[in-house]
């Protein structure tokens, strides 16, 4: 499913958040985004998953205008920076309790999804006992378990130890593999460099080089 | 200036460099604005040039004017007891001082930024800093509001000294807080309820940061002290219900802040207790929370 | 079907969660408090045949008119004040919290914005329907405690007390019952949804500040253009002749809901998902 950015320009109250930016990724591709904090990383992910809606310009999702012909891309997954689940229940009820909006997995796909982030052990530990690191990766197992079209994953290796930033790794080519198209922003440049198959450069909001 | 200093200094510039100082200003100068614009209208039908043609004929009053009725002392906001504004003032002046710096506690921890800290400083130094900013911040929303109003109000109503011959009228009965100051020398009477308010301003915005202590909900630090003087304001009309006292005594600080609107007599002793009860509550809550509890 | 997955959640996580059976028991303690107090009043008085209808209009008839005039301040009607912006505190940061928390998953999942916002204000509806419910219940039940007679109407001695002069407060029966339940539960209610909606333009704290601000507003002035008007039982035109009419406020306020549903409805098609970070 590819997705365009076709000049969207972004306005949060008095600040242009995202200014003129231009650019393709493709299906079965991992994109990555590459800027300091506040450059506009996140906010690129948002408007692609619908959360915000360009102020000019659009972002289209396989051939359709994200907040004009649809609200939100028809398959998404996305882990923005610091999930947040519920505090109460376990990894695998949070898990559940999202899978049962569309119905399109059950319990051996959610389990599949804790096992690919290291997570079956703890399933049924309270979220509010995860450690950050666990949580996470209970973020990406939210974002995977559904095999999405699109993958979002805004700094999926904070909080990580080695062996989780190569899981992280393993898991997005697994996903390119799938054919998902991938948009990843890492702080870390040789988790892009491995994996990217182009980087795009975020500065204030523009693109800085492509 | 040592460490302490500097940690105030910190503090203080958090506590006054923000939108939130100004927010809570403008919510309790909304309402201390309108009191005195509602007593400067309702004077206007009362100057005493009109007074005096409607009252006097051939030279003798033919009514009483009512003159000590209308003047300052029963203008400004904590002499209004009858416009809604007046009671939106002290109602919501828990909130409003609450709004610039009383939630800072419970944000800093919630969002690690307490570890920043106390690497770096001791945590009763901090603490005691922040306390400091706390208080002044309230304490300056309410100073700011209340001098605006009186200011204002002075502006357009005449210094009229209190009669006791109207205490029918006036809600300041005798015995009460201050009342002989009322009317002897109503000024210094003014001044010293400004500075009662004033210092109220600080408390309530201290309770706000006790209740971070406590409370893992911003909305819970930001409302308690306005939630629990609703709830003391009833408790009240409970109480005084049960005891079968002769000189039933206000104890809601928002009540007896108000003097003009307060149900029952304002007693010295009782507003000392008060006050203690308050400062040292909020207090040890800070200490006991906040020191001596580890940071997570 | 994803609207019901909203629904479901949101009744199931939001109104019997941990957190929430504190709130519960705080309100429930609250109005057996008044309850014990009226019942108080009531040895004291030594008057006779109490009735259920005399505990509700006691404690959610509000207040008579408020003149203003020297010697006569205006006082806050805090049983009353409690009744209503308590809930509105219940009510306040859920809707924020979850879209902050785990909404925005679930908004992108199910892929519409319009079940997530409806299933909000049911949330809403049902916090404020139940908290009414358990302060009917407790009322009710300290009310039977104390013998009181198995009747919504208003007993004499009490319409004395409340609204000396004459009144139909013991004639008209079903009216009062509508004047003292169902007509704070609707105002309740109708400021809760509007502020759900002014959530989504203001800050909640703010949102928060009008709501009361707008309470103590009707509580001071006698005026069909204030909501809260219509929650007072004692502002009736059964009883004052210039009171407000209970059809326009059952009118009044099922139009604030359902204006407030469907603007916030077609705000939130616009509106910002982001932390409080961004």
């Amino acid at each position: 499913m590819p997705i365009i950015f076709d000049r969207v320009t972004k306005v949060i109250g008095k600040h242009k958040v995202i200014d003129q930016v231009s650019c393709t990724m493709q299906t079965g591709s991992i994109t990555g985004l590459k800027g300091i904090n506040g450059s506009g990383k996140t906010m690129m992910m948002r408007l692609i998953a619908g959360l915000i809606y360009p102020t000019e310009g659009q972002v289209i999702v396989d051939g359709k205008s994200v907040g004009k012909e649809i609200s939100f891309p028809p398959s998404l997954g996305i882990m923005l920076e610091n999930p947040s689940f519920l505090n109460p229940y376990s990894g695998y009820e949070n898990l559940k309790l999202l899978a049962g909006i569309n119905h399109k997995i059950f319990a051996d796909e959610i389990d599949g999804a804790l096992s690919r982030v290291g997570l079956l052990e703890n399933k049924d530990k309270a979220y509010k006992k995860y450690s950050l690191g666990m949580k996470q990766r209970l973020g990406i197992a939210a974002a995977i378990m559904e095999r999405p079209a699109i993958l979002l994953l805004d700094e999926p290796t904070n909080s990580l130890d080695e062996s989780g930033v190569e899981l992280v790794k393993q898991i997005v080519q697994e996903e390119k593999a799938r054919g998902a198209t991938v948009v990843l922003s890492c702080h870390d440049a040789s988790v892009l460099a491995d994996l990217a198959d182009e980087i795009i450069a975020i500065q204030g909001g523009k693109i800085a080089e492509a | 200036m040592g460490k302490i200093g500097t940690v105030t200094a910190m503090e203080l510039k958090k506590a006054f460099a923000t939108k939130k100082f100004l927010l809570g200003t403008i919510l309790l100068l909304t309402f201390s604005l309108l009191s005195a614009v509602y007593m400067i209208q309702s004077w206007a039908g009362y100057n005493p040039e009109q007074l005096v043609e409607t009252c006097v004929k051939d030279g003798e009053f033919t009514r009483n004017p009512n003159l000590p009725l209308f003047g300052f002392y029963k203008a400004w906001v904590g002499g209004d007891g009858l416009s809604l504004a007046a009671s939106l003032f002290y109602t919501l002046l828990p909130v409003a001082v609450a709004l610039p710096f009383g939630w800072s506690y419970y944000v800093e921890q919630k969002n690690g930024y307490l570890k920043n800290i106390y690497s770096r400083v001791d945590k009763k130094i901090y603490l005691a800093g922040k306390t400091i900013a706390v208080f002044l911040s309230g304490a300056a929303v309410v100073a700011v509001c209340l001098s605006v109003n009186i200011l204002l109000v002075l502006a357009k109503i005449p210094l009229i000294s209190p009669s006791a011959w109207y205490n029918l009228y006036n809600q300041v009965k005798f015995g009460t807080l201050w009342a002989d100051l009322y009317y002897s020398v109503p000024g210094l009477y003014v001044l010293l309820y400004s500075l009662l308010t004033v210092l109220y301003g600080g408390i309530f915005a201290l309770l706000s940061f006790a209740a971070g202590c406590w409370f893992r909900n911003v909305f819970a630090v930001l409302f308690s002290p306005f939630l629990l003087m609703m709830i003391a304001g009833y408790m009240e009309t409970v109480i005084q219900g049960r005891i079968d006292s002769q000189i039933p005594i206000e104890i809601v600080p928002t009540q007896f802040l108000h003097p003009e609107s307060a149900h029952y007599l304002i007693i010295a002793w009782a507003v000392s207790l008060v006050t203690a009860v308050l400062i040292v509550a909020s207090l040890l809550t800070i200490y006991f929370r906040g020191v001596r509890n580890e940071t997570l | 079907m994803k609207l019901c997955n909203h629904i479901r959640f949101d009744l199931t996580y939001g109104l019997f969660r941990r957190e929430m059976w504190g709130k519960y028991i705080i309100w429930l303690g609250f109005f057996a408090l008044a309850s014990l107090d009226f019942a108080g009043e009531l040895v004291s008085i030594e008057a006779t045949q109490y009735t259920y209808g005399d505990y509700l209009l006691r404690i959610f008839g509000g207040m008579r008119e408020y003149v203003p005039a020297p010697g006569e301040p205006f006082e806050i009607p805090y049983l009353w004040l409690i009744n209503h912006v308590g809930i509105l505190y219940f009510t306040l940061h859920y809707m924020h919290d979850d879209l902050e928390g785990t909404g925005w998953q679930m908004i992108l999942r199910s892929g519409n914005r319009t079940g997530w916002w409806l299933s909000k204000c049911v949330w809403n509806a049902a916090v404020v329907v139940g908290l009414y419910l358990i302060a009917w219940g407790t009322v009710f039940l300290l009310a039977g405690l104390n013998h009181a007679v198995w009747s919504f109407g208003i007993s004499p001695f009490m319409a004395e007390i409340m609204a000396p002069g004459p009144c139909q407060l013991i004639s008209a029966s079903w009216q009062v019952t509508l004047e003292i339940t169902i007509l704070p539960l609707l105002a309740t209610l109708a400021v809760s949804q509007v502020q759900m909606l002014l959530c989504l333009m203001l800050r909640p704290a703010v949102s928060y500040v009008v709501s009361i601000v707008l309470f103590l507003s009707s509580a001071y002035k006698l005026s069909p253009f204030l909501p809260g008007n219509y929650a007072m039982a004692l502002r009736s035109d059964k009883i004052i002749s210039n009171g407000v009419s209970q059809m326009t406020g059952i009118e009044i306020h099922l139009f604030l809901i359902l204006a407030s549903v469907v603007l916030g409805n077609l705000l939130f098609q616009k509106y910002n998902i982001l932390n409080k970070e961004d």
